[in-house]
């Protein structure tokens, strides 16, 4: 055999399954659903020629009834449920980064494990554990109604409420890591340069400690905000029918009602919010040659 | 300096706190399963009555063999494929690498409903064209390995990276030909990252609901998909409570073994994890 | 051990539009020690691929003894090398790391041991069959590499720059033991390096390489004493070079004034003098040629002295040996005489 075509060889063999897999079984059905989202859609909820726009159309929120903002609240929701969860998840987590940064070497992988491990259950589990503490009756819905928040005998749980408190509990590992991986490296010698400079303990980390902790941050926030964004289990075990999230939208219409067109024009707005958010956060982290988000 | 102690001192607590909101609710499942009183807010005794009550419905153990069959069929077959991507990347990086490289990391970055539904409504398509596949294990196994391979395959091509470029041309410099070098170079080198690679594949199979529950069939309701229909039929129930803590107890014994085995290589605390 | 040499001939490779090789021959010696001398992309390592079969040249031939090995794989050439990293085999410890070219070749278990117990010996490893390659210093992983290497008895052993990784004692003291080792086992041994005093002190021969050709191929003295261009001239070690503006017999007009050769006949474009030939003292030696010069800088270098010297607007170099108790050495800013013997002054090709 020539050297080229031993090369191609090797190369097929190598790449050929892998590369032949995910298109078959990834590419191709997104592909598929490029094409349902301007179908027609069948009045026995199956997609038919000709293409049109109309999913689109019915995505934007006009029907033949008229104009209703549903489907535009839905992904607004998600977006917001989103942010919600990508700012309370930077919050919490960088104390935690710090303390585990800065507890001995010898206590660091034990205190990890502690952020991991909860990970590690299934995702529907730990939904399912907010549903336990959120419900009518128990300490915290008790302490909401006390304070006046709740209505008498009512639970937190469903709720948008418990929907976020779900996402950040999802999500909060995946900000803590990478955010943990940019203090564990920070160079102390600027902060105590900044301590230097400013009295103020709030200067000295926005001037000292954060512009060096901002390529974990950026990691953390992809991490973060595009599975909520996209999230399906969280707030559909404890959201209820006024915090339908995109995901469950898109399910919803593919399930009891079909009309997959309509699915599939979410889905591709979905995607596209995905993308421009990944697009975004990339080029700011390769502006800042940020090592963690470039992993991404 | 009085003041910087002092926010050291609430960001210490932020911290504890948050670490407590991490292990809080895994810990009121598992208390809550050994409650005798049915529907309980406050803890009032001790029963193993929901274990053996799920125990003798059944359906779970049978949920669980055919989560590991899942797992461990997919998880095979998603390391061979995605550790030979992995070298094949490693190996022939040139211009079409960019191409090479979305195919691993679009799969890491598509939500899991999109993931899901759209190989459901493929299936679908595929099903009436040539009658193949029918949902079930087989179409969730598929799914399953299409998300294993970019990760065991980042796993590997982690590994490679960190190999010395000049191995493989020493390897054959010492008279081993490209089919000795497999067994003799290649497997021993890069077994650490295969079983890595292996343990992340089966995990991530385990873990999985969204895309499985898309892609499943009458037939095939593993263990997250059975969680997920008791869940669904009866709300918060001590024997969904006993479940849900059977699955944190297992994560929580892999966790507690896989501390144990590092302690004893003390010291290589993190060379040949993920 | 059988001696055998190597041949190359009209050998040529291009990556994409570069070319790294322009068609290079060689002929070794059996039992030489060879090196291939250059900077860092001139095609040495891309030759020294070649020929151990890593790399396949776009054109050309290269023989091992009286066979044709142009086509043939890595692993069935009789050539074993010994690379830069030293790529030992992380998941094997020293024994084996020494022993896999014998597996390879399936040599079996018995004897495989002796051979990598006697090797290890041979080395000085011994006790440290049982480790890790991680474990290892640079200079035990270089012996480990080269044990690895001759265990198997090649035809001819390839050296990457083997030295290059080490710091500057440990280098010293390791290019004696590699000259040693090779005139005991009389293989023949390539070395690539940069090094222009690892290549004199330890090759029998050396071919100086640039931009892909060999520019000449010599004996270290012969290299050093009569270099054919400027560019070797200057790879090995200072010189000065001085442009020929007419030529007259054996009587030759430079910048610096006005010089007498040994020889008549074909004057090349220009001249070479070694710093270390100029001789600065006050009386003029007889058939000596003479310059006035005036010193700009002086450096002391322990066991010598370098002189920055102005001859007639131009600038050139002397090292003077430091004799110690001897006469006083001139001064920064002195009038000096600056002396050369026709036979140091060395006629270059142009460049």
């Amino acid at each position: 055999m020539n050297p080229l075509a031993r090369k191609t060889a090797g190369l097929a063999a190598s790449i050929g399954p892998g590369v032949t897999w995910i298109t078959l079984f990834l590419f191709l059905p997104g592909l598929l659903m490029g094409v349902l989202a301007f179908m027609s859609n069948s009045p026995y909820g199956q997609p038919t020629l000709p293409f049109t726009t109309a999913a689109f159309s019915q995505v934007a929120g006009y029907s033949f009834l008229g104009w209703s903002p549903g489907n535009i609240e839905v992904i607004g929701r998600s977006l917001l449920q989103a942010l919600y969860a990508t700012f309370a998840t930077i919050a919490l987590a960088y104390p935690l980064a710090f303390l585990i940064a800065r507890a001995p070497e010898r206590r660091r992988a034990g205190l990890l494990m502690l952020v991991i491990i909860p990970s590690w259950t299934n995702q529907v589990v730990r939904a399912y554990a907010w549903m336990q503490i959120l419900a009518p009756g128990t300490p915290l819905s008790h302490l909401a109604v006390t304070l006046g928040l709740l209505p008498q005998h009512m639970g937190l749980y469903p709720s948008s409420f418990a929907v976020s408190m779900g996402l950040i509990y999802n999500y909060l590992p995946y900000m803590v890591l990478p955010l943990y991986a940019s203090v564990e490296k920070l160079d102390w010698r600027l902060v105590d340069a900044a301590r230097d400079l400013y009295a103020n303990g709030w200067r000295v980390f926005w001037h000292g400690v954060f512009p060096q902790t901002v390529p974990g941050l950026l990691a953390g926030i992809i991490l973060v905000a595009i599975p909520s964004f996209g999230a399906y289990i969280v707030p559909k075990l404890l959201g209820g029918d006024r915090s339908v999230m995109l995901g469950n939208l898109i399910a919803q219409q593919f399930s009891s009602m079909p009309n997959w067109p309509f699915s599939a024009a979410l889905t591709l707005v979905m995607l596209l919010f995905t993308f421009l958010g990944l697009i975004l956060f990339r080029r700011m982290a390769r502006r800042l040659n940020a090592g963690e988000a470039n992993l991404l | 300096m009085k003041r910087t102690s002092l926010v050291i001192r609430i960001s210490q607590s932020v911290a504890i706190a948050t670490l407590a909101f991490l292990w809080l609710p895994l810990f009121v499942v598992v208390a809550f399963s050994f409650e005798p009183e049915a529907a309980a807010v406050h803890l009032t005794g001790f029963t193993f009555a929901w274990y053996e009550r799920v125990w003798e419905q059944g359906g779970m153990l049978h949920a669980l063999y055919l989560s590991v069959e899942l797992g461990l069929g997919s998880a095979i077959l998603g390391t061979v494929i995605g550790a030979l991507l992995a070298v094949g990347l490693h190996r022939y990086r040139g211009r079409g690498f960019a191409v090479l490289a979305l195919i691993v990391y679009l799969p890491i970055v598509m939500p899991d409903v999109i993931y899901g539904i759209s190989q459901m409504v493929f299936f679908n398509y595929l099903h009436q064209l040539i009658g193949w596949p029918r949902a079930g294990l087989v179409t969730m196994g598929i799914a399953h390995v299409s998300f294993q391979i970019p990760y065991v395959a980042l796993v590997v091509y982690a590994r490679l990276v960190g190999l010395d470029r000049n191995l493989v041309h020493a390897a054959a410099d010492l008279y081993a030909s490209p089919w000795k070098s497999v067994y003799a170079f290649w497997l021993p080198v890069l077994k650490p990252a295969l079983i890595a690679g292996f343990l992340l594949a089966f995990t991530l199979s385990l873990d999985d609901f969204v895309i499985s529950f898309f892609t499943s069939g009458p037939g095939s309701v593993t263990l997250p998909i059975y969680i997920w229909g008791t869940i669904a039929r009866h709300g918060v129930t001590p024997e969904t409570n006993a479940i849900a803590s059977l699955m944190i107890g297992a994560v929580l014994l892999v966790a507690l073994g896989q501390t144990f085995i590092r302690a004893r290589r003390n010291g290589h605390l993190l060379t040949d994890t993920a | 051990m059988q001696r055998v040499g190597l041949e190359i001939v009209g050998i040529t490779k291009s990556y994409g539009d570069q070319p790294a090789l322009r068609g290079v021959d060689l002929d070794v010696q059996a039992g030489e020690f060879f090196t291939l001398l250059g900077p860092s992309g001139c095609g040495k390592t891309t030759l020294l691929r070649i020929v151990a079969g890593l790399e396949q040249p776009d054109s050309g031939h290269i023989n091992i003894g009286d066979r044709e090995v142009t086509h043939e794989p890595a692993h069935t050439r009789r050539v074993n090398t010994v690379f830069q990293s030293y790529a030992l085999f992380p998941h094997l410890n020293v024994a084996d790391n020494v022993g896999f070219g014998l597996r390879m070749l399936r040599v079996n278990k018995a004897e495989r041991q002796r051979r990598v117990a006697e090797m290890l010996e041979f080395m000085h490893i011994a006790a440290l069959a049982e480790r890790r390659a991680e474990q290892l210093s640079g200079g035990q992983q270089q012996r480990v590499a080269l044990a690895r290497a001759l265990v198997n008895e090649p035809d001819i052993l390839l050296l990457d720059e083997p030295l290059s990784a080490l710091d500057a004692k440990l280098r010293g003291d390791l290019q004696l033991e590699l000259k040693r080792t090779q005139r005991r086992l009389g293989t023949t041994f390539i070395l690539v390096t940069h090094d222009q005093h690892e290549a004199l002190t330890l090759s029998d021969r050396i071919a100086v390489m640039h931009e892909g050709r060999v520019e000449q191929i010599g004996a270290p003295a012969e290299l050093y004493e009569t270099p054919r261009t400027p560019y070797v001239a200057d790879f090995l070690g200072l010189s000065n070079c001085l442009k020929v503006l007419s030529a007259d017999g054996r009587k030759v007009e430079t910048p610096v004034g006005s010089l007498l050769l040994t020889s008549e006949g074909a004057v090349g474009a220009q001249l070479m003098i070694r710093p270390e030939r100029l001789k600065l003292e006050p009386e003029p030696r007889p058939e000596y040629n003479h310059f006035d010069a005036t010193v700009r800088e002086r450096i002391y270098l322990g066991s010598s002295i370098r002189y920055t010297l102005d001859i007639a607007g131009q600038s050139m170099s002397a090292i003077v040996a430091h004799e110690g108790h001897g006469r006083p050495l001139p001064e920064e800013g002195e009038r000096v005489l600056a002396q050369v013997h026709p036979s140091d002054v060395v006629q270059l090709a142009a460049e």
